[in-house]
């Protein structure tokens, strides 16, 4: 089994940058690559290649070009990724959102909270369950 | 918004015209006062011993008729009032039937029961060979005026048959006035020497107008009252053509009589002139239903341009609404994002360069991520404000009482230290969108809960009660309350009666709570005085029925 890494879909630096220092304050030292907009994802998940899945997906909604909601619907539909663990984690807390989300697959829904602390917890959390706690899925072959 | 009543003059529904309905009925009344007196005035010349010679012998109708005319003319009189007046119309109807039955037997059988001369000694033999007897014709129609008014007074299908039985009536009295005018003895005479008096005829026709026209809205008198082109052409024609041919007919006969002008003569003279009058008639009546007729389809015309524009309107308003809609959508969303790096960075600067940091940077940092936070807050009842406007309403039965005791515990649980009475009502249902009904009651608790932290201790009700007539809950407490003055301003956004730092908030939690509650269609309103408490009201009016869920 290879190193547990994470992709960050995140088109906001500042965010990730926050993102980032909240995994530092949780000690979470695993790789975390990012994904600036939805085709860069789409480019990194299921372009040529096929480089190794991360452990998990972290995937914002807004996106420039590709919306997250597009983003996980191609990534359920293609074979590879469609058990992949991807969790939203957006600004919006519209009804909307969370059905399309759910509807689609998602795996968890987590709302981006203003206060820093909050948003440290909450990324710290996801990191700590889904990279250690939880068990992935089997590596799927095409 | 276009009047009910413009919208349906294109139905198909009769139309009844109030004012005539009453016109006519007034009179049915005094066609029965009329008829009434005619009865008196006869009796009156009995009395008098005019019976013999006044203008013409036999001039004057039986004794018994004109009593019959008195107790079905004020029969009619009274059927309009209610109760006693009522029954005694019931009471005078059928005493003039088992009169009018009794002579009836008396024309079939032969046998001789003695009513005929009660009232006075018939000497006359006018128009009878039986003393005193009305004749079989009157008779029979003062029976079937007699049913007529009786049944008026009743509902049912064989209560219908009262119009039959009222132009029956009406069909002898004018045939034996048609004899009377043109001379023909056996049109008012059926049996040998035994005839209806003149005045007799002229009294059946009116009062069988009479009985007609006491229910104008139904039977054959409803298209005289009603308000469409049937009605204009009934009301012009009926009478014309049923007084017309008489006008014409009357002078015509009397030159006959005197000599002036042959029968053939007369008779294609009273044609022509018919002719004539009632084509001026038909094109007088057309005219008419085509002015009306123009008015209509004009207002029509002006209904259909109002509706296209009001759907216009609809339609704009409409897509506004969605575009400032989807505007602060986005708005709230992309505002939360350049809070959340304010906030990190700020406590990032406090973690990463503590130790170059002067104190008083430390409580500049505090102080920013406290503002940004309380515009998080602000973002997030906004969004809330903007979703209660945009979301569908889905009513069912929601239980107030369980949600109340819900959110009351939460409180409780949050605010252990807290010492607040709190009394909900048994059984608060309503049927109303629950989650915006969540919405409300959330509100208005955590208002009454906040509003009263400054007490020492405090009690808090929810219940129902009453507000004209119509179902209201309400949510009081003894808090801070409010002054009075300022009760206009408590629903507006971010308008707040209390500084930030007395009890925070950002005044739009009671915005919301009212458009939640108009969404309803209910009202909202707010009672209050300084230190002594707050109370808020509303209504949930049922669904009004036809009306679409959606917004």
């Amino acid at each position: 089994m290879t190193e547990k890494m994470i992709l960050l879909v995140e088109d906001n630096p500042d965010d990730e940058a926050l993102l980032l220092r909240g995994f530092r304050r949780g000690k979470l030292a695993n790789r975390i690559d990012v994904a600036r907009d939805g085709v860069e994802a789409l480019d990194y998940l299921l372009g040529e290649g096929e480089r190794p899945l991360p452990t998990l997906v972290i995937l914002d909604l807004k996106l420039p070009k590709v919306d997250g909601l597009e983003v996980l619907r191609r990534v359920r539909a293609e074979g590879r990724t469609r058990m992949l663990p991807v969790v939203i984690l957006t600004s919006s807390k519209e009804e909307q959102d969370l059905v399309e989300s759910y509807r689609l697959g998602a795996n968890s829904y987590v709302r981006k909270p203003v206060d820093f602390l909050q948003f440290a917890d909450a990324v710290q959390t996801l990191g700590l369950y889904w990279l250690v706690v939880n068990e992935p899925p089997p590596v799927v072959r095409t | 918004m276009l009047s009910a009543s413009s919208i349906d003059a294109g139905g198909d529904a009769p139309r009844v015209h109030p004012v005539l309905v009453s016109r006519y009925r007034t009179a049915s009344a005094w066609i029965g006062a009329g008829v009434a007196a005619l009865g008196a005035a006869t009796l009156g010349g009995w009395a008098a011993g005019f019976e013999h010679g006044f203008l013409t012998s036999g001039a004057l109708m039986k004794p018994n008729a004109a009593a019959c005319f008195i107790l079905l003319g004020v029969a009619l009189l009274l059927a309009r009032g209610r109760n006693r007046a009522r029954a005694a119309s019931l009471g005078l109807a059928a005493a003039a039937g088992a009169l009018a039955v009794a002579t009836l037997a008396e024309w079939l059988s032969g046998v001789d029961l003695g009513i005929d001369e009660l009232l006075f000694q018939d000497d006359t033999l006018a128009y009878t060979t039986v003393p005193g007897r009305i004749a079989p014709n009157t008779t029979l129609a003062f029976a079937f005026y007699a049913a007529a008014i009786l049944l008026q007074q009743r509902e049912g299908r064989i209560a219908r048959w009262w119009r039959a039985l009222a132009l029956c009536g009406l069909a002898i009295g004018a045939v034996g006035a048609a004899g009377h005018l043109y001379g023909v003895s056996r049109l008012y005479a059926l049996a040998q020497a035994t005839g209806m008096a003149m005045p007799a005829a002229a009294g059946l026709i009116v009062l069988g107008c009479g009985v007609l026209v006491a229910r104008p809205e139904e039977g054959p008198s409803a298209l005289l009252v009603d308000d469409g082109p049937g009605g204009t052409i009934a009301r012009w024609l009926l009478p014309s053509v049923a007084v017309i041919p008489l006008i014409l007919a009357l002078p015509a006969q009397v030159g006959v009589r005197i000599g002036l002008l042959d029968q053939a003569y007369a008779s294609a003279l009273v044609t022509v002139g018919l002719t004539g009058v009632l084509a001026a008639i038909v094109v007088i009546g057309a005219r008419a239903v085509e002015v009306r007729d123009a008015a209509r389809r004009e207002r029509e015309r002006e209904n259909l341009r109002l509706n296209e524009q009001l759907q216009r309107r609809a339609w704009e308003l409409l897509v506004l609404n969605r575009e400032l809609e989807s505007f602060s959508y986005s708005v709230s969303h992309d505002l939360r994002s350049p809070l959340r790096s304010i906030d990190g960075f700020g406590q990032a600067l406090i973690e990463d360069c503590a130790s170059s940091l002067p104190p008083e940077g430390h409580e500049h940092v505090r102080r920013i991520r406290a503002a940004t936070q309380r515009m998080g807050q602000l973002i997030d009842d906004l969004l809330q404000l903007s979703r209660v406007t945009r979301a569908e309403l889905h009513r069912e039965r929601v239980d107030l009482t369980a949600m109340a005791r819900e959110l009351v515990a939460e409180l409780q649980r949050s605010n252990p230290g807290r010492v607040v009475t709190v009394e909900i009502g048994e059984d608060l249902v309503v049927n109303a969108d629950p989650r915006l009904m969540r919405v409300v009651i959330e509100n208005l608790l955590r208002n009454a809960w906040k509003f009263t932290s400054r007490h020492p201790s405090s009690r808090i009700v929810f219940g129902r009660c009453q507000h004209e007539g119509e179902p209201a809950f309400f949510v009081e407490d003894d808090g801070a309350g409010f002054d009075m003055a300022y009760a206009a301003k408590l629903f507006g956004a971010f308008q707040r009666l209390h500084g930030a730092t007395e009890f925070p908030g950002t005044g739009v939690g009671l915005a919301t709570v009212q458009r939640i509650v108009h969404r309803h269609g209910g009202a909202i309103w707010a009672e209050g005085a300084v230190e002594l408490g707050a109370r808020f009201t509303f209504t949930v009016p049922p669904e009004p029925e036809g009306e679409e869920s959606a917004a």
